[in-house]
């Protein structure tokens, strides 16, 4: 073993090198120097999943934006990203990778609902009954029936995965439309599909 | 292929002052977007401080891949002040459009860049605003559209802009809309400053799918052609 550290070393087609052990040695500390900032700080960021509102603005130009939109700010100055799926009740579902005291402020969003899970396919029963109660009740307040969640997610969250709660949420939606006559935003058109939980996973 | 290539010049607006943009326009594509724009000086105008006015180009329609650019000639200087650059656009009306549209929203510092899709007119803005733009006189504001809904890739909508040469704002995909058909290529601005808002030369066109595939980076070109390649031993 020790003999081989004494034959020359061809790195990247162009460096040779003959004291090994030394050249490695301190190639290993220029890595852990560049490397390591990134690293630790892709280990800081947390992943953040959301229900989140769609706010309306009528004046001047009407149109509607996830609230998300207004933590972009915060979320980029952690060099991080948040990206949504559309879902039924004008509302969508939202990943968010920040700093978790990014992801604490957002949490306090209004009509924002912060689910404490981070993988998709971690189950629901981490979480505390209250929190499941108020997961099943707002897939309701969206516009899903008590029936259809039942039907398709059983009796009760805790033997369900976060991935199977958004794939629920995600079932449809409903398209948005301008009443000239209200002079207002309404999201009660055509039903259309949504984004799938796996390409909103797969965006960030 | 670049950005751009594949658009001519659909109007330089070189014509008489009026208070509409002319026989190739019609009003309303945009809820909201009620008034029609001006010729002011050989250029678009808006129509007035405080209105929103909204024309598509309606001689023909492009896509359904399709690119748009305009040049952006004065700089808004009241809050909300935008200009507005859209493709695709179907079932042209305030109540009715369905397409998609490049918000550029004038602010002291960087402009706020946003992507939206039309739905009954209405807009909905996809993902973040955008900042790290500062649009300049005579930048020019594009937009391109490509693929379709029943594409592995969907829709993806860029926000362009051109300050000597054409770079990427950002973009947007979109997969769960069906707005694949070609449509209308549309512009719309709405002052609140006491600028008024002009620009100028809107270039569009259709592009063809061999030049969307050049676009591609090489491993979507694979998906899109089903070519999924079969690993080989190289000894």
């Amino acid at each position: 073993m020790g003999a081989e550290w004494n034959y020359p070393l061809k790195l990247e087609g162009k460096l040779c090198i003959y004291n090994v052990p030394l050249a490695v040695f301190a190639y290993g500390i220029f890595a852990v120097d560049c490397i390591l900032p990134d690293t630790r700080r892709s280990y800081e960021m947390s992943i953040g999943w959301f229900i989140v509102p769609y706010t309306h603005v009528i004046s001047p130009l009407p149109y509607r934006f996830c609230a998300m939109d207004d933590y972009t700010a915060d979320i980029h100055a952690d060099g991080g990203d948040w990206s949504e799926a559309e879902c039924l009740g004008d509302h969508a579902i939202v990943k968010v990778v920040a700093d978790s005291t990014t992801l604490d402020t957002i949490e306090n969003g209004v009509g924002f609902v912060r689910i404490p899970i981070e993988l998709l396919d971690d189950n629901l029963v981490a979480l505390s009954q209250a929190d499941r109660t108020a997961l099943r009740d707002k897939a309701i307040e969206l516009g899903y029936t008590q029936s259809e969640m039942t039907q398709v997610l059983g009796v009760n969250l805790s033997g369900v995965s976060l991935r199977e709660y958004f794939r629920f949420l995600l079932t449809r939606r409903l398209a948005p439309r301008w009443d000239a006559d209200a002079g207002e935003i309404k999201v009660d058109g055509e039903e259309l599909q949504c984004m799938t939980i796996e390409k909103l996973e797969a965006r960030i | 292929m670049a950005f751009g290539d594949s658009a001519s010049l659909l109007d330089n607006f070189n014509r008489a002052n009026a208070e509409t943009l002319g026989s190739d326009w019609t009003t309303g594509w945009i809820s909201g977007g009620t008034n029609s724009q001006d010729i002011s000086s050989n250029q678009l105008a808006d129509d007035a401080q405080f209105a929103f006015g909204s024309d598509y180009y309606d001689v023909s329609t492009y896509g359904p891949d399709v690119e748009a650019y305009i040049t952006i000639v004065s700089i808004g200087d009241g809050t909300d002040d935008s200009t507005l650059i859209a493709a695709r656009l179907t079932d042209v009306g305030v109540s009715s459009s369905e397409g998609y549209y490049i918000n550029l929203d004038f602010e002291s510092g960087n402009d706020n860049i946003t992507i939206n899709y039309l739905s009954n007119g209405s807009g909905t803005q996809m993902g973040a605003t955008i900042t790290s733009t500062d649009f300049s006189a005579s930048d020019k504001l594009g937009i391109e559209v490509t693929g379709l809904s029943s594409d592995p890739t969907d829709i993806v909508v860029r926000a362009m802009i051109n300050d000597g040469s054409w770079s990427e704002i950002g973009s947007r995909t979109d997969s769960t809309n069906s707005y694949d058909a070609a449509g209308y290529i549309g512009v719309a601005t709405y002052r609140a400053g006491t600028t008024q808002l002009l620009a100028d030369d809107l270039y569009g066109g259709t592009i063809t799918e061999e030049e969307v595939d050049e676009k591609l980076p090489d491993k979507i070109k694979i998906i899109r052609s089903n070519q999924i390649p079969i690993p080989q031993l190289q000894l």
